[in-house]
């Protein structure tokens, strides 16, 4: 294992005395079974050292009980994730106010109550055609239809004229015979268009349970929308189910954000009591990754966006983040 | 910290102007406005200075509204209800102190106190909208405006029933098919005689005004499905930074016809840029909420600033940088420059500042605006002596007579600063 920087050549080498050496660079050693032998010991050692700290911390807190010091974290990528500059704060009067002019201002003012449209490609294969069964139940006030070879500017258009909020086409790629892969969201009539790549598509008939949908509008939960990006897109999907839940149907609808992958969950809940609640899970589960966001209904080549996925300028650290 | 400190002006969506003080170690942002008063007509979509020392903010509502901004005094000090055509108001300049506003939907006026003096333009005779409204900087009576499916077209106040130049689309391509055109961003070079244009359909065009030629001189095509959305001449002449909707900044030479540079770190469409006319830096702004300060030169990303709005616009002092030493230039050449115009009395100077918007209140004496014409770009003139009795305000003469001073002195402490 070479070390990370050369000396150069009028320069003085790590070696010297300036800066202490870091236990790793003790090892480095050009014969590789010599190498892997001290590689041992030394991980042997650190263990041992672990093994007693940890030992070290139990007795101290069963010595100071309540007054003990909290229990170490283990390190996890959420929480060694990147702080975002663009991270919402709730008292923000800035976003606040954007939240109201935004696209979304009429939804969440109570004033329009969404109506979506949901279609697919031309020919949808018989797996896209239960999903959108399934979504159409799942997503209150939503009608299917065929595609029937119009555009996607063209439908968003008469769709807007007719008085739908929402559009949504599911989108699959028949070369590769899985059921559906993408999913495109316009808000109308000019609001923002999201793509997203659909994965993990599974069936209320697929999971092991019998189901029973009813009919009642659903709550919505939104987790882990931390950045402004986040929280726009979390509002978008927000929009698409009734702003009145009837909370007497105990249907919950989750959008679970988790590393950049939104994953939508459909449960049925009910609470034994105060602290225990039983979960079944009904309906659809799939998983969303955002591609881009659009300002504006779909214009891929003239059309301007909020923001799109550039992965090798975007996702150079595993510890970066953007919804 | 005093209000003129800011060096970039940024126009937010939401309605909110925005000043940023950029140094080199730090940036700090102040909001202009009342932030629980905002509304979606109040949406800035331009901005220009209102005056040559910068003092003044002219900004353009979605609803028809110019508003003044006093960058010294630190408030609003005049806003003014206009209603000519219909759309936001897309471009705005100043002639001889009155405000020149270009809307959506073609109507391009002069804003002068007497009605009879009014000029206004009929900018759209094809195409669908009218995008951008640029002011020539050798004459302030000339403007080009372009837009969707209206290319790009010259004006003359003097003379507003024909555009003095009408620029020709490229012939059809290989399919024989008529070549779309969709002007989203125009800019005049240095000489002023040649203008660049970008198109939302991926391209940068370049006419030559003076030529005679109708069609560009030359087509740069920017990428793939690249919707270019705003354009801005750099300190150098032969390149212009192309920003596009998709999020890439771009520096476009169009001597060699090609992109010689990508800059990095935008995630949103591009709304703005702003190029520094002497100095490497390159302002631009976008949609994922973003101001962002490039190193042309050097190609870096010297400041990322969140700005929480999605952003629609953005203006750079002509004394901005980063570097010390140059501010300390600019304050001693601002110094030598002021006592001109202080010495016709410094409140009526004021007063008149104020007011020039609309001429109701104060009849602008003929003296004062003589003098601002003297201190406006003289036409061409390649002689030393020119150079050596310009302000540094004047926009950079040929390169020829150039290599003064003061720019080897820059070079010299770029290397130190950079190296």
């Amino acid at each position: 294992m070479a070390p990370r920087s050369k000396p150069k050549p009028g320069e003085p080498s790590s070696s010297d005395a300036a800066t202490p050496l870091l236990p790793e660079r003790c090892i480095d050693h050009k014969n590789k079974n010599i190498r892997k032998e001290k590689w041992r010991e030394l991980r042997l050692q650190k263990n041992k050292e672990k093994r007693e700290a940890r030992k070290k911390r139990q007795k101290v807190r069963e010595e100071l009980g309540k007054d003990a010091p909290p229990v170490l974290q283990p390190h996890t990528i959420e929480t060694l994730r990147i702080p975002d500059v663009t991270t919402v704060q709730p008292d923000d009067l800035e976003t606040q106010q954007a939240d109201r002019l935004d696209e979304f201002g009429g939804y969440f003012g109570r004033e329009a109550a969404p109506r979506v449209l949901l279609t697919a490609g031309d020919f949808p294969s018989p797996k896209t055609r239960d999903f959108m069964k399934e979504l159409a139940l799942v997503i209150p006030n939503t009608e299917v239809r065929l595609r029937n070879f119009s555009s996607v500017k063209k439908t968003a258009r008469v769709a807007a004229a007719k008085g739908y909020t929402d559009l949504i086409f599911i989108n699959e790629d028949k070369s590769k015979k899985v059921m559906a892969n993408g999913l495109l969201h316009v808000h109308l009539p000019d609001g923002p268009s999201a793509l997203y790549r659909l994965s993990n598509v599974k069936l209320s008939a697929e999971m092991r349970r019998i189901k029973e949908f009813t009919h009642h509008r659903p709550e919505v939960v939104l987790n882990n929308f931390t950045t402004m990006l986040g929280h726009r897109v979390g509002r978008m999907l927000a929009s698409l189910f009734h702003f009145d839940p009837e909370f007497k149907g105990r249907r919950v609808m989750t959008l679970h954000n988790q590393r950049d992958y939104i994953f939508f969950r459909h449960h049925r809940y009910e609470f034994k009591n105060e602290k225990k609640c039983a979960l079944r899970e009904l309906g659809p589960r799939f998983t969303l990754k955002l591609r881009s966001l659009q300002k504006g209904t779909f214009d891929s080549k003239t059309g301007e966006y909020e923001w799109i996925r550039k992965r090798h300028e975007m996702e150079d650290s595993r510890r970066k983040f953007h919804l | 910290m005093p209000r003129h400190c800011h060096n970039v002006y940024v126009g937010a969506e939401t309605g909110v102007l925005k000043g940023i003080n950029v140094t080199e170690g730090e940036v700090q942002t102040s909001n202009f406005h009342n932030l629980t008063a905002l509304e979606r007509e109040n949406e800035i979509c331009s901005m220009c200075w209102g005056d040559d020392e910068q003092r003044q903010v002219l900004l353009g509502l979605r609803s028809q509204q110019v508003k003044v901004y006093d960058t010294v005094q630190g408030t609003f000090t005049m806003s003014r209800q206009l209603s000519s055509g219909s759309g936001p108001v897309i471009g705005l300049a100043k002639h001889q102190g009155a405000v020149i506003t270009a809307v959506e939907s073609g109507i391009v006026t002069l804003w002068r106190y007497a009605e009879s003096e009014r000029v206004s333009v009929n900018a759209l005779t094809t195409g669908e909208k009218l995008c951008r409204m640029r002011q020539s900087p050798a004459d302030s009576a000339v403007l080009a405006t372009g837009g969707q499916e209206n290319d790009l077209q010259l004006w003359d106040l003097a003379r507003p029933e024909q555009p003095v130049f009408r620029a020709k689309n490229v012939r059809p391509d290989m399919l024989d098919l008529r070549v779309p055109v969709w002007v989203s961003d125009i800019t005049f070079l240095e000489d002023a005689r040649r203008v660049a244009t970008c198109h939302r359909h991926s391209v940068v065009r370049l006419y030559d005004t003076a030529s005679g030629q109708r069609r560009p001189v030359m087509s740069v095509t920017v990428g793939e499905d690249e919707p270019l959305t705003c354009l801005s001449r750099t300190h150098r002449d032969h390149q212009v930074l192309v920003g596009s909707g998709r999020g890439r900044l771009e520096l476009c030479d169009i001597r060699m016809g090609r992109t010689v540079l990508a800059l990095k770190g935008v995630a949103g469409g591009v709304r703005e840029v702003y190029c520094h006319p002497e100095r490497s830096y390159a302002a631009s702004v976008s949609l994922d909420r973003f101001l962002l300060l490039h190193d042309l030169d050097t190609k870096k990303l010297l400041h990322k600033v969140y700005l929480k709005s999605r952003l629609n616009c953005v203006l750079m002092r002509r004394n901005f940088s980063l570097n010390p030493e140059d501010a300390e230039e600019d304050e001693v050449e601002d110094a030598a420059v002021q006592p001109a115009p202080a010495s016709t009395g410094p409140e009526l100077e004021d007063e008149e500042d104020d007011l020039q918007i609309v001429e109701e209140f104060l009849d602008v004496p003929p003296e004062e605006t003589k003098k601002k014409k003297k201190r406006k770009l003289p036409k061409l003139k390649i002689s030393g002596e020119d150079v050596a009795d310009a302000s540094p305000k004047k926009p950079k003469l040929p390169k020829l007579v150039d290599m003064s001073k003061k720019k080897k002195k820059k070079k010299v402490k770029a290397g130190e600063s950079k190296g």
